[in-house]
C-alpha cells in the first residue's frame, strides 16, 4: 500500500475538511469524528482509510482553536488552555492574525514532535516506563501549583481550581467506586461531561456576558484591522512572531512531546503546563497562545511514541488507530523499525505532510470564514452562538438533563468571569482534579497509607522537588514583586 | 475602592464557601476504605477546606475595602433580568424538545436570545431561520450526526 | 350476552391486528441504542452491524448514543423504550455486576435479550520479567503468600474486579490474598504494571494484546473455557482446574415485555447479520471477537452470569 497515491491525497485532504469542521463546532469531537467516519472507512482501501484518518486527527485537535477564536468556543479541553488569549488577540488585532498564530505554531509543534518521535521514541519509551502512580500524582500536582500560580489573584485562582475540581468529584469515586454528590440522580452518576462544562463555561457565559454589558445606542465603532487582508495577517504578521519567538515554539514543543508521551496525560495537560509556564513569565498573549498551541499538537505526536514503542494507547483515538495497526499485521515495539520500516516511514510522512500543508490550509479557510463571520453585528451572531450551544450540547449525550447543566453552569460562569476569576483554570481544574485523586488513591491503597512512598522512586522524587522549587519560588518572586508598590 | 467587579466577586466566594461546607458535610456519609480510611470523602474534604479559606480570605479583605455600596450601585439590573430571560427560555428547552423537536427549540432560542440582544423583529427571524437551516444541512445532512 | 359477544369480538380484532403487526414487522425505520461513548467497541460494533441488519430487516437502522451517568442512562433508555421492537439496544456486561445494579436499579430482568455478539474474554497479564514463568507458578505463589502482591485492572467493584474475585473464589482464596488496587481504566492499570506499580492486571485479551505483542508483557492465562484462536499457546483457566470464565460482553436486546415473535425475528436477523463478510472483517480488524449466540443461549447465558456474580457479591458481604 501506499500513502502517495493521487486518492489517498485527496482523501487526506477532505478528512482534514471533515475533521475541521468537527473540531471546530461546540460539541463534536475529534473521536466522535472518527467513530462516524468508521463504518464508511471498512469499504475503501486501507492506505485511503488510513490517509484520512491522519487528515482527520491533525486537523480536528488544531481546529479547537477556530470556535475558541471566534466564539470563546474551544473545541477541546487543550485549547481551553489558551481560549481567553487568543480570542483577546481575534478581537483586538484580527482573527487571521490569532489563528496565524495558532496554526503555524500548532504545525511547528508538531513537526517537533513527529521528530523526536522518530528519532528518541526507543529511549523515550524507557521513561515513560518510570512513571507508576507516585510519578503521576506529582505531575499532575505540577500542573495544578502552576495554574494557581499563573492566576493574577492566587486566592481567585485557588477558587477556581477547588470548584473546577469539586464539579469534577460528581459521580463515581476512584476509590471504592461509590456515587458521589449525584443526590440520588442517574443523570448524574457518572459525573458531568467535559464537553458540556466547556459550552457552558465559555459559550454560555460568553453570551450572558455580552447581554450584561449590553447598552441602547450605536453599536461600537468597528475594529480597524477588519479591513487587513487576511492572508497578510494570517501568514506575514503571525509568521514574522512565530520566527521571532522561535525559541519559546521549540521550548514548548520540547515540554509538550515529554507531557504528552505519558500514557493518559496527553495533550490537555501538555498545553496547559506550557501556557500556564509562559504566563507565570508575564508572556504576552501571543506568547501564550504560541506555547499552548505548539505544545498541544506536538503532545499529539508524542502518545504514538507509547503507543508505537509500548502498545499503550494514550487516548481513545490512538487506541483506535493502533487497533487498526494491529490487524494490518503491524506490531508495535522494538521490531517495528525492524520489520516494517516501509511502512512506518510512509506514516511518518504522511502525518509531516498533513501537519505541514492541513494545518495552514484549513487555519487559512477558518480564518477566513471567520473575518466574514464577525461583519455580522454581534446582537445576531451571539444569538446564533447561544442556539449552536443548544445543539451542541444535546449532540453529546442527547440527554435533556445536559441543558439543566448548561444553564447552572453558564450562570456560574457569568459571574466568575463578571468577579474576576480565571474561569481556564477552572476547566483546568476539571480535568487534573479526577487525574490528581485518582493517582493520590491509587498511591495509598497500594501502598496502605504509606505516605513515604511518595518519595520512595527516583523520578517521583525529583517531581516532588520541582513542586516545592516552583511554590518557594513563585511565592519569593510574589513578594519582590509586590515589594516596591508597597514601601 | 468602587470596582463594578466587587458584588460578583462577594457572590463568587459565598458560593464556593457554601459549595464547600455542602460537600464537607455530605462527605460524611460516604463509606471508608476496608482500612477503615477516609476512602471516597478524602479528597472533597480537602477542597473543602481549600475553598473556605480562599474565600473567607476573598470576603473579608473585599468587606473592608471601602465603596462596597457603590459598587453595588454599578449593577446593570435591567441586564440582569434580560440574562434571566435567556436562561428561563434555555431552562424551559428540555420541555420545547418533546413539542417541537431540537430543530424548533434551537430556533425559538436563537430568536429569543437575538431579541433580548437588542435585535429588531425581522433580522432576529432571519438569523433564527439561518441557524436552524445551518444546522440541519451541517450536522444532519453532512456529518450525519445523530439528533 | 350482546356484551360477551362484544368483548369477544374487540378480543378477536386487537389478537389479529397484534399479530398482522407482528408479521408486518418493521414497517419504519428501527432505533438501536447504544450506552456508551462514540469510538467504544460497543459503538463501533452498533456501527458496522448498523447497516447490515438495515438490509436484512428492510428498514434502516439509526444508531443513537445515549451516554452518560455511567451507562445508567442509555441502558434504562433500552429498557424503558416502548416494547414493539422499534426500540433495540445493546447492553453491556455491567447488568449483572451487582454494585452497579444497586446504584442504578437496572437488572438483567428490564431486557428481553435477544443475541449475545461479542466476548471480550480476560486475561491474567504479568510483566515480561515477572518471577512466574506460568500461571500454575503464579497460583502457588498467591496461595503460599497472601496479600503479598497487587493487582489492577479497573475500579473497585468494576467488572475486571469481579473477574479476580472469582478466579481467586475458585481458588479458595479471600478477596484480601490479592488486593485490588483501583484504577481509571485498562490502559491506567497497563501503564501501572509496566511502570512496577502493580504485579498482575486482569484485562480483555484486546486491550492487552499490543502490550504482548510489543514484548513487555505476558498472558499467563485466559478466562475462557477453549483455547483464543489468536493465541493458541496460553492455556484457559478451565485446563488449569480452575474451573471459571469471564468476559465483557455485548448483546443485542429489547425492553422487557416485547413481543417473542418480534424477538424471534431480530433474533434471525442477528443470526444472519454477524456473518456477513463486511462485518466480520470489520469486527477482525478492530480486535473485536464475534460470539453469536441464538435467543434460548442468550437468555441462559444471561440468567447464568447473573447467578455467578450475585454469589460473589453475597461471598463479598
Amino acid at each position: 500500500m501506499s500513502f502517495f497515491s493521487l486518492e489517498s491525497f485527496i482523501a487526506m485532504i477532505l478528512g482534514a475538511l471533515y475533521g475541521v469542521l468537527f473540531g471546530s463546532l461546540p460539541g463534536l469531537t475529534a473521536t466522535l469524528a472518527i467513530s462516524l467516519f468508521i463504518p464508511i472507512a471498512i469499504f475503501l482501501d486501507p492506505a485511503v482509510a488510513f490517509s484520512a484518518i491522519i487528515g482527520i486527527t491533525a486537523t480536528a485537535i488544531f481546529a479547537g482553536d477556530i470556535g475558541a477564536t471566534a466564539m470563546r468556543i474551544p473545541g477541546t479541553p487543550a485549547s481551553a488552555a489558551y481560549t481567553e488569549e487568543i480570542h483577546q488577540i481575534g478581537k483586538e488585532r484580527s482573527p487571521a492574525f490569532a489563528l496565524g498564530i495558532s496554526a503555524l505554531s500548532s504545525a511547528l509543534g508538531s513537526l517537533v514532535g513527529i521528530a523526536i518521535l522518530i528519532g528518541g521514541s526507543l529511549g523515550l519509551a524507557q521513561v515513560a516506563k518510570q512513571f507508576s502512580s507516585f510519578e503521576y500524582f506529582w505531575l499532575v500536582l505540577l500542573g495544578i501549583v502552576s495554574g494557581v500560580f499563573a492566576s493574577p489573584s492566587m486566592a481567585k485562582g485557588l477558587i477556581a481550581f477547588g470548584v473546577g475540581m469539586l464539579i469534577a468529584t460528581i459521580g463515581y469515586d476512584p476509590a471504592l467506586g461509590t456515587p458521589r454528590f449525584n443526590f440520588g440522580n442517574p443523570n448524574l452518576l457518572g459525573g458531568i461531561s467535559f464537553i458540556v462544562a466547556l459550552i457552558a463555561f465559555f459559550g454560555v457565559a460568553e453570551v450572558l456576558n455580552n447581554i450584561y454589558s449590553y447598552r441602547k445606542g450605536p453599536p461600537p465603532a468597528p475594529n480597524p484591522n477588519q479591513n487587513r487582508s487576511v492572508a497578510q495577517e494570517f501568514f506575514g504578521a503571525a509568521g514574522r512572531l512565530v520566527w521571532r519567538e522561535r525559541r519559546l515554539l521549540l521550548r514548548s514543543s520540547l515540554l509538550g512531546t515529554f507531557i504528552g508521551f505519558l500514557p493518559g496525560a496527553g495533550s490537555d495537560l501538555a498545553a496547559w503546563i506550557s501556557s500556564n509556564f509562559t504566563r507565570l513569565r508575564r508572556g504576552s498573549k501571543e506568547q501564550v497562545t504560541l506555547s499552548g498551541a505548539s505544545s498541544n499538537n506536538a503532545a499529539v505526536a508524542g502518545t504514538w511514541i507509547p503507543a508505537l514503542s509500548l502498545g499503550i494507547p494514550g487516548d481513545t483515538l490512538t487506541a483506535i488507530v493502533l487497533g487498526m495497526f494491529l490487524t494490518m499485521g503491524i506490531t508495535p515495539g522494538p521490531d517495528l523499525f525492524a520489520k516494517n520500516l516501509g511502512f512506518v516511514v510512509q506514516l511518518y510522512m504522511a502525518f509531516i505532510l498533513a501537519s505541514l500543508l492541513m494545518m495552514p490550509l484549513v487555519g487559512y479557510l477558518g480564518a477566513a470564514l471567520i473575518s466574514t463571520l464577525l461583519r455580522i453585528p454581534l446582537r445576531l451572531l451571539l444569538g446564533a452562538v447561544m442556539g449552536l450551544c443548544l445543539v451542541g450540547t444535546y449532540a453529546i449525550n442527547r440527554n435533556p438533563f445536559d441543558l439543566y447543566l448548561l444553564v447552572v453552569l453558564g450562570l456560574l460562569g457569568l459571574l466568575m468571569q463578571r468577579g474576576g476569576f480565571p474561569v481556564g483554570q477552572l476547566i483546568l481544574g476539571m480535568v487534573l482534579g479526577p487525574l490528581l485523586e485518582q493517582y493520590l488513591m491509587m498511591s495509598l491503597i497500594k501502598t496502605q497509607w504509606d505516605l513515604t512512598a511518595f518519595f520512595s522512586r527516583p523520578v517521583a522524587v525529583g517531581l516532588a522537588v520541582c513542586n516545592l522549587l516552583l511554590i518557594v519560588g513563585m511565592l519569593w518572586l510574589r513578594r519582590q514583586r509586590a515589594r516596591p508598590s508597597n514601601p | 475602592m468602587v470596582n463594578p467587579a466587587r458584588p460578583f466577586e462577594l457572590l463568587v466566594c459565598l458560593i464556593a464557601l457554601a459549595l464547600g461546607l455542602a460537600a464537607w458535610f455530605i462527605s460524611d456519609t460516604f463509606p471508608r476504605t476496608a482500612e477503615g480510611y477516609l476512602g471516597p470523602a478524602l479528597f472533597p474534604k480537602l477542597l473543602a477546606v481549600g475553598l473556605a479559606a480562599a474565600s473567607l480570605g476573598l470576603i473579608y479583605r473585599n468587606l473592608r475595602l471601602p465603596g462596597l455600596a457603590a459598587s453595588f450601585g454599578l449593577l446593570a439590573w435591567g441586564n440582569l433580568l434580560r440574562i434571566g430571560g435567556v436562561l428561563l427560555a434555555l431552562l424551559l428547552t428540555p420541555w420545547a424538545l418533546d413539542k417541537l423537536g431540537l430543530l424548533g427549540s434551537a430556533g425559538l432560542l436563537v430568536l429569543l436570545s437575538c431579541l433580548l440582544l437588542g435585535a429588531r423583529w425581522l433580522e432576529a427571524l432571519l438569523t433564527a431561520l439561518f441557524m436552524v437551516a445551518f444546522v440541519y444541512v451541517v450536522f444532519v445532512q453532512l456529518l450525519k450526526v445523530p439528533l | 350476552m350482546k356484551r360477551v359477544f362484544g368483548t369477544i369480538a374487540v378480543v378477536a380484532v386487537l389478537a389479529l391486528t397484534l399479530v398482522a403487526l407482528g408479521q408486518r414487522y418493521p414497517v419504519r425505520p428501527i432505533t438501536l441504542i447504544v450506552p456508551w461513548s462514540p469510538g467504544g467497541s460497543t459503538d463501533l460494533t452498533a456501527r458496522s452491524l448498523a447497516p447490515v441488519l438495515g438490509n436484512i430487516l428492510g428498514q434502516p437502522v439509526q444508531v443513537v448514543n445515549r451516554t452518560g451517568g455511567g451507562g445508567a442512562i442509555g441502558h434504562a433508555a433500552i429498557a424503558q423504550g416502548d416494547p414493539n421492537g422499534y426500540t433495540i439496544g445493546i447492553i453491556t456486561l455491567e447488568v449483572v455486576l451487582p454494585a452497579w445494579v444497586n446504584q442504578t436499579k437496572i437488572n438483567a430482568d428490564a431486557f428481553t435479550p435477544i443475541a449475545l455478539l461479542v466476548l471480550n474474554p480476560v486475561a491474567i497479564v504479568v510483566r515480561k520479567d515477572a518471577p512466574w514463568r506460568n500461571a500454575q507458578e503464579f497460583i502457588a505463589d498467591i496461595k503460599a503468600n497472601p496479600g503479598k502482591y497487587k493487582a489492577s485492572g479497573t475500579a473497585r467493584a468494576g467488572s475486571y474486579d469481579y473477574a479476580r474475585l472469582g478466579f481467586l473464589k475458585k481458588l479458595g482464596l479471600r478477596d484480601a490474598a490479592l488486593p485490588w488496587v483501583p484504577a481509571q481504566g485498562a490502559a491506567a492499570a497497563l501503564q501501572e504494571l509496566i511502570s512496577g506499580g502493580i504485579n498482575v492486571a486482569f484485562v480483555s485479551i484486546g486491550e492487552a494484546s499490543a502490550l504482548v505483542k510489543a514484548g513487555e508483557a505476558r498472558y499467563l492465562a485466559f478466562m475462557t473455557d477453549r483455547r483464543f484462536p489468536a493465541f493458541p499457546d496460553v492455556p484457559t483457566l478451565k485446563e488449569l482446574g480452575v474451573d471459571w470464565t469471564f468476559a465483557s460482553f455485548l448483546m443485542a436486546a429489547a425492553p422487557k415485555h416485547t413481543l417473542p415473535s418480534v424477538a424471534r425475528q431480530l433474533d434471525q436477523a442477528f443470526a444472519k447479520a454477524v456473518q456477513d463478510p463486511e462485518f466480520v472483517r470489520f469486527m477482525n480488524n478492530a480486535n473485536l471477537v464475534i460470539n453469536h449466540l441464538n435467543f434460548d443461549q442468550t437468555k441462559a447465558f444471561l440468567a447464568e452470569r447473573n447467578r455467578a456474580m450475585a454469589e460473589l457479591a453475597d461471598e463479598l458481604k
